[in-house]
């Protein structure tokens, strides 16, 4: 598991948390990891680092496989054991709530798909509780999302965000609905307040496209329904996915969105190292499948290889990686596009330095510097 | 308020809430999206018509449909005020 080129510039921290990301196997991680560990750490910027990109949980599950606890400073040691049992408790109220809602769906006549971690974390993160699993995200069909809506307050979930400080769920004012209408690509999203004090509240997020309301870039849904496959959740039950090509091109064009248009910056949303993680992880998983020509026909067909060139680009560049090549579309962006991104009412941006150089700052707007282009 | 002076209302409000540089005429095949309006913009747009006409989006008029050019938001809002003023009448 050594650090790809460039990684080690920022500090073994930075290094740990690009290796973790790629996703190894077990023999790797025993090495290379015990070094980087045993070598000693700056913890403060370590957690820091691995707070930004979700990746708490997996620095603690490696520390926990390989046992490292020694080489950690003991109050470190002792929380970091502490997110690793909370995340592996989250994960299994998580699950079963999946189960439920997935499950009354499907009684409803709704199809519905699993996505995002949801869809892959089983696989791709052997279900040991170090990937971080944020809202629940499912894909339905657009003339299904109102049903499903009304779906939902049936199994107690109200429509709007969760207060933290009131320990309750403030419905979305109609300004907030209306962004929704107006962006038709979600649902508002559900919330449910659960009795458990360490997991207060899961939230549902539906979507029924694959990109975002109005963007040049569309992926019909239909085949995307039409490639479903079941999985097993060891001891939850049976879900519902795409298939691998439409589970990697959904991730793929989910980072691309959150990576691109500018707006996610401002809700600090902005792609992580966690999200490129997914994405090499499946390439890694499903490459043979990927590589079939029948998958590049889809997205010329789609219109959507400009998108998955620029992911699939950053991907390479940051990870040492050729999907570029190996899918055959070397050249197929400039620098121009690779560094763009969608501004405020649609006007294009522009940023500057490597992938690599964004997801280590810790100040992103360092990266957008410069006025938008009128 | 006559037909003009609706129009020109709109525009002038349509205009508060387009990006300050763009200056591009308002003519009726203008698409909004090309003048700059974007969703969020969209929400700001819709909340001050609906305070100045005294009027009120009812759901099935958020969609593109609605803010596709400037004349499909001319007639949006006239369909609207005419409503909202016979109800009053009523």
């Amino acid at each position: 598991m050594s650090a790809p080129d460039g990684a080690a510039d920022r500090g073994p921290e930075w290094a740990l948390l690009e290796a973790l990301a790629r996703g190894t196997g077990p023999a790797q991680r025993a090495t290379a990891a015990a070094r980087l560990v045993r070598a000693g750490l700056d913890w403060g910027e370590l957690v820091e680092h691995a707070l930004r990109h979700r990746m708490l949980p997996m620095v603690a599950s490696l520390l926990e496989e390989q046992r490292l606890h020694d080489a950690v400073p003991m109050r470190v040691s002792e929380h970091l054991r502490s997110v690793l049992a909370l995340n592996r408790h989250r994960r299994g109220v998580w699950y079963g709530e999946v189960y439920r809602v997935v499950t009354a769906l499907q009684a409803a006549g709704i199809d519905v798909l699993t996505r995002k971690g949801a869809a892959y974390e089983v696989d791709l993160y052997g279900g040991n509780g170090s990937r971080w699993l944020g809202d629940i995200d499912l894909l339905v069909r657009p003339d299904q999302r109102q049903a499903a809506a009304d779906l939902m307050p049936g199994l107690g979930y109200v429509c709007g965000l969760y207060d933290f400080d009131e320990g309750v769920v403030v419905p979305f004012d109609r300004t907030e609905l209306m962004k929704y209408r107006l962006n038709p690509d979600h649902l508002p999203t559900q919330s449910l307040r659960t009795d458990d004090p360490l997991v207060p509240v899961l939230e549902v997020d539906y979507a029924n496209s694959l990109t975002w309301a109005r963007s040049v870039y569309q992926v019909p849904i239909e085949p995307v329904f039409d490639s479903i496959e079941r999985y097993e959740v060891p001891g939850m039950g049976t879900l519902t996915r795409a298939g691998a090509p439409y589970r990697f091109l959904d991730t793929v064009l989910h980072l691309f969105r959150e990576a691109w248009v500018e707006w996610w910056l401002e809700k600090e949303q902005d792609v992580d190292l966690m999200k490129f993680g997914d994405v090499l992880r499946l390439w890694q998983r499903h490459r043979e499948q990927l590589r079939q020509p029948d998958f590049v026909q889809a997205l010329e067909r789609f219109g959507v290889l400009d998108p998955v060139c620029w992911v699939l680009e950053h991907l390479d560049r940051t990870f040492a990686t050729t999907t570029v090549a190996d899918l055959g579309l070397t050249g197929r962006i400039d620098e121009e596009f690779l560094h763009s991104a969608g501004g405020d009412a649609g006007r294009p941006r522009q940023w500057t330095g490597s992938m690599r150089d964004r997801l280590y700052a810790k100040n992103r707007r360092a990266v957008f510097a410069g006025p938008a282009t009128p | 308020m006559t037909a003009i002076d609706l129009r020109d209302k709109v525009h002038q409000i349509l205009r508060s809430h387009l990006p300050i540089e763009n200056a591009k005429p308002l003519v009726p095949d203008a698409r909004l999206v090309d003048l700059g309006l974007d969703s969020l913009r969209s929400v700001n747009l819709v909340l001050d018509l609906e305070d100045t006409f005294d009027i009120e989006f009812p759901d099935s008029m958020l969609t593109d449909a609605t803010f596709g050019t400037v004349a499909d938001l001319e007639q949006a809002i006239e369909r609207l005020v005419t409503a909202s003023t016979g109800a009053q009448q009523r």
